[in-house]
Order: C-alpha cells, then sequence, then structure tokens
C-alpha cells in the first residue's frame, strides 16, 4: 500500500477535511434540529458565485466565497423579515440568485469553467496551502464560538418562544449563528463540494438522533460519525479515484443506515 | 405588599380587542388562579404580565417598578401551555431542559457549575423527576413532561410563577400531584403563582383567590372561592352545570 500521507496534498486534505468533520455536523446540528437543513444547500449554491467572482478577479476563490456566502446569510436574514409570512421564499430566491450569478460569472472567465468543478464536487488534489489556512483558523473560529455560545444556541434551538422571555439575545445569537453557518458552507465545499455541503451537515445529524440520549451526545456522535465518513472517504477517493465529495457522502449514507438498524 | 400590579391595562390584535381596562393587584405569597371561558383574554393576560405581550395602554408594574424597566427578569417565571412550543422528538435530556432554566440568570459565554447543577437537581427532587434526570423528555408522559417545565422554571429561583393550563392532557392522578407540587411550593418556598386554568373545583381548596374573566373584563363578583353555578354561568355566559368527578369537577356546557 502506498503511504497515502507521503503526499503532501494529501496531509492538507487530512488537516482540512477533518477540520471540516468537526464544523459541519456542528452547525448542522442545530440547524437539523430547528428544521432549517435546507440553509445549508442555499449557501452553497450562492458560494459558487463566490468561487466565480475569485476566478474571475484572480484572487483566492475560498477567500471569495467566504465574503460572498456572508454578504448572502445577511440577504437571508433582510428577506426573512420582508416576507416574514412566507419565509422560505427568501431561501429560494437567494439559491437562485447565487446561481445566476455563478453561471454569468464563469461565462465571462474563460477557461474557469474546468476549475469550477472542484468546487462542485469537491477536491482533494487541488486544495491549497491558503485553503488549509483558512481552513484552519476559521474552523478554530466556528468551534470555540459555539463552544461559547452552546448553552444559549441549545437553548434557542430546544424553544426560541421561551429562550426570549427568559432574557436570551435571540436575535443577536440567530444573527450570529447565521455568520457561523455560512464560514462553514465556505469552508466545507472545498473538500465535500457545494452540491454536497449540506449532506455533510445534515446525514450525520440526522443519524445521530437514532442513537443519542441527549443533546451533548447527538452533537458527539454526529461529530463522530462526520469524522469517520470524512476519513474513510477520503482514502476511497484516494485508492479508488473517486469524487471525495461523493465518497464522503456515501460512506456517511451508509453509518445512517447501520445506526438506523439498531433499536434505541 | 403588591408584588404585581396591573394599572388599567387594554390590549387588541389589528382592531380587536383582547382586553379591556383591566387593573388588578397580587400579593406575595398569594395563590390566584385566573378562569372564563376559551377567548375571555385569560392567556393574554399572563402573557402581559410576564411580558411576553406589550399591552396597548396601561402599565404593568412589579414592586412598584414598570416592567419595561426591569432588565433582570429572573424572579418572573413563566410554564407556558406545552403544546404550543414543544417539540417532543427533540434529543435532550430531563436535565438538560431543567438547566435551561439557568442559562439567562448566568449569562453569556459562562459554563454551568457544579453548584448550579445541584441546584438543578434540587429543583428535580421538588418535582419528584430526580430518577429521570437522564431520560430524553420524548419519553415522559405530559404530567412528568409538566413538571420537568415547572423545574425548569423553578431553578432560577423565582418570585412569582405563571403557569397556563398547567393540567391540560393529563390524567387525574398527575394531576393531583401537581396540584400538591404547586401547594407545597407557594407554602413551603413562599412563590407567588398565578395560573390560568379550566378545573374550577379543583382548585377550590387550594387557592387563595379566583380571578374571573369574561370577554376581556375582570368580573368583580366571583372573587371568592367558593363559586356557585349561578355566579358561574355569569362569568361562562351561558348555564353552566357542576360535575364532581371521583377527583374534580369541571365547567361543561349545558
Amino acid at each position: 500500500m502506498i503511504d497515502i500521507f507521503s503526499y503532501e496534498f494529501m496531509r492538507r486534505a487530512f488537516i482540512a477535511g477533518s477540520i471540516i468533520s468537526i464544523i459541519a455536523p456542528l452547525t448542522g446540528s442545530f440547524l437539523v434540529l430547528r428544521r432549517l437543513s435546507q440553509i445549508g444547500d442555499t449557501l452553497s449554491h450562492v458560494a459558487l458565485a463566490g468561487v466565480a467572482a475569485g476566478i474571475l478577479l484572480g484572487i483566492n476563490p475560498t477567500l471569495s466565497s467566504i465574503i460572498v456566502v456572508l454578504l448572502a446569510s445577511f440577504g437571508i436574514e433582510r428577506l426573512r423579515k420582508t416576507y416574514f409570512r412566507y419565509s422560505e421564499i427568501s431561501i429560494a430566491i437567494v439559491m437562485s440568485a447565487g446561481m445566476a450569478i455563478a453561471i454569468i460569472l464563469l461565462s465571462l472567465s474563460r477557461g474557469g469553467a474546468a476549475n469550477i468543478m472542484n468546487y462542485l464536487f469537491g477536491s482533494i488534489v487541488s486544495v491549497t496551502n491558503t485553503d488549509v489556512i483558512l481552513i484552519l483558523t476559521l474552523g478554530i473560529v466556528v468551534v470555540v464560538s459555539i463552544i461559547l455560545l452552546y448553552k444559549e444556541l441549545l437553548y434557542i434551538t430546544f424553544d426560541e418562544e421561551a429562550a426570549k422571555i427568559s432574557g436570551i439575545p435571540v436575535s443577536y445569537i440567530n444573527f450570529f449563528f447565521t455568520i457561523l453557518v455560512a464560514l462553514t458552507v465556505a469552508l466545507a465545499m472545498r473538500i465535500v463540494g457545494a452540491l454536497l455541503v449540506s449532506a455533510l451537515m445534515v446525514i450525520p445529524a440526522a443519524a445521530s438522533l437514532r442513537i443519542a440520549k441527549s443533546f451533548k451526545q447527538t452533537i458527539f456522535y454526529a461529530i463522530l460519525f462526520s469524522f469517520v465518513s470524512v476519513f474513510s472517504g477520503i482514502f476511497l477517493s484516494f485508492y479508488l479515484n473517486l469524487s471525495p465529495g461523493g465518497s464522503i457522502v456515501l460512506v456517511s449514507l451508509l453509518i445512517m443506515g447501520l445506526v438506523s438498524l439498531k433499536k434505541r | 405588599m403588591n408584588l404585581v400590579e396591573l394599572k388599567n391595562i387594554s390590549f387588541a390584535y389589528d382592531t380587536k380587542k383582547i382586553l379591556n381596562n383591566i387593573s388588578l393587584k397580587i400579593n406575595k405569597g398569594e395563590f390566584v388562579a385566573i378562569i372564563g371561558p376559551n377567548g375571555s383574554g385569560k392567556s393574554t393576560l399572563v402573557n402581559i404580565m410576564v411580558g411576553n405581550l406589550v399591552p396597548t395602554s396601561g402599565e404593568v408594574l412589579y414592586d412598584g417598578v414598570k416592567l419595561t424597566n426591569i432588565k433582570n427578569r429572573s424572579f418572573i417565571s413563566y410554564v407556558p401551555q406545552k403544546s404550543y412550543s414543544f417539540n417532543a422528538s427533540f434529543p435532550a435530556s430531563v436535565e438538560e431542559v431543567v438547566s435551561m432554566g439557568l442559562y439567562a440568570k448566568k449569562g453569556l459565554f459562562k459554563k454551568l457549575s457544579r453548584k448550579d447543577w445541584e441546584e438543578i437537581y434540587e429543583a428535580l427532587k421538588i418535582v419528584d423527576m430526580l430518577d429521570y434526570k437522564h431520560s430524553l423528555i420524548g419519553r415522559l408522559s405530559g404530567g412528568q413532561l409538566q413538571r420537568v417545565f415547572i423545574a425548569r422554571s423553578l431553578v432560577a429561583k423565582p418570585e412569582i410563577l405563571f403557569l397556563d393550563e398547567p393540567t391540560t392532557g393529563i390524567d387525574a392522578k398527575s394531576e393531583k400531584a401537581l396540584y400538591a407540587i404547586l401547594k407545597k411550593l407557594n407554602k413551603e418556598k413562599g412563590i407567588t403563582i398565578v395560573m390560568v386554568t379550566h378545573d374550577v373545583w379543583a382548585i377550590t381548596d387550594k387557592v387563595s383567590r379566583i380571578i374571573c374573566m369574561s370577554e376581556g373584563k375582570i368580573n368583580e363578583k366571583c372573587e371568592a372561592v367558593d363559586l356557585t353555578a349561578g355566579e358561574l354561568a355569569e362569568v361562562y355566559g351561558y348555564p353552566v352545570k357542576i360535575t364532581k368527578h371521583h377527583h374534580n369537577g369541571s365547567v361543561k356546557n349545558d
């Protein structure tokens, strides 16, 4: 067996992958329990517009997608207030806006189409040092923020109304959490791919719900499942020459299937 | 001494008047029941008292201070009707749910201490649910769940506890246990209790005062605990028959 870690790009992929495998289910568990699973999907489509802009302007696409996704997350919050009776509208509008802009920008940049495939389906060979530094620093920001706001996020997720009455600053925390989700999507897209980012946020949490006996356990198992999925997915992708995003998500689905067999 | 005072409270949704010029005083240590037909404004009144709704006009005062000027409201606790905002499949354990009662008091970025956890277990002990601390809340019965929510309200050591129809959907035995707990909290811990309820005859020997509401107003005639069917008929707006069950009575449209 070839020593997979002797390759520089594989070491980068594993470092980036391990951070992503923690932050995706961490933010994802809260989203799933708040019935907001679709937000990850919306933001990942918008992230593509950021990638296209980065390719066109010649800056690091991960960085440009982070900026665009943050702007989009503010847009969603804004639209959600405007159309407060039909809050899903905001998700649909932002998703189509993201795709439309991505396609236009791509058609403007010749040769960008090949590059964007790495972001659509995920890639391990094209992860750069800058990507690793971005993923590592911002990933730590996401993890630390969630640890610090854990109890408030738990209360809001469980019962937003009661949290508000008890005096927790719900709207500030919701706003900050949207930023954390946006960061997670932009970072995770690098390896898992835009089309499958939300799968890594949702599936491990869904599997975890089947066996967890507390909220803490839900988060713990979701991260464990995601970690196993990302690592085995990267291995499979390396040895069998498959897309990393597809391999990771299929492994996570397999785990979910196995967990479902177990009776609670 | 008055703990809560309502001065000329009115409330309207769009043009629909829900509450009409209500004034009311509740003293420290009282156990008050608010009764009245559906749509009489009971729950709206409680929501205004806890600061969840802002009245169209009028003031809510606690110890003479306007509620709008009170930042730290952890002395007020509210157990809403559970069916509204509760997701039974949520993966939280009983102890996690009860711990939420301390979060706001604790403040941002701070972890719960060992002493906090002792208080959480103490609250669970009061409502007789300590044995279930590691259970998933989705596994509990309606009565057990209600007790967990009361424990969540108790950990922050409130001076006043509001409950909105706490006995809805729970069986007679659990209901009895729940009232015993409330009475204990009122008598032994000195917590003022305000409860919205339909179970008029189950509460008459437990509460210190009954407030009757109809059509957004307080009916002054029935501030006693020994109501007759005639007085209730006036409140409910239709003839009322007192049906004594083995455990309590209830109001029925006859």
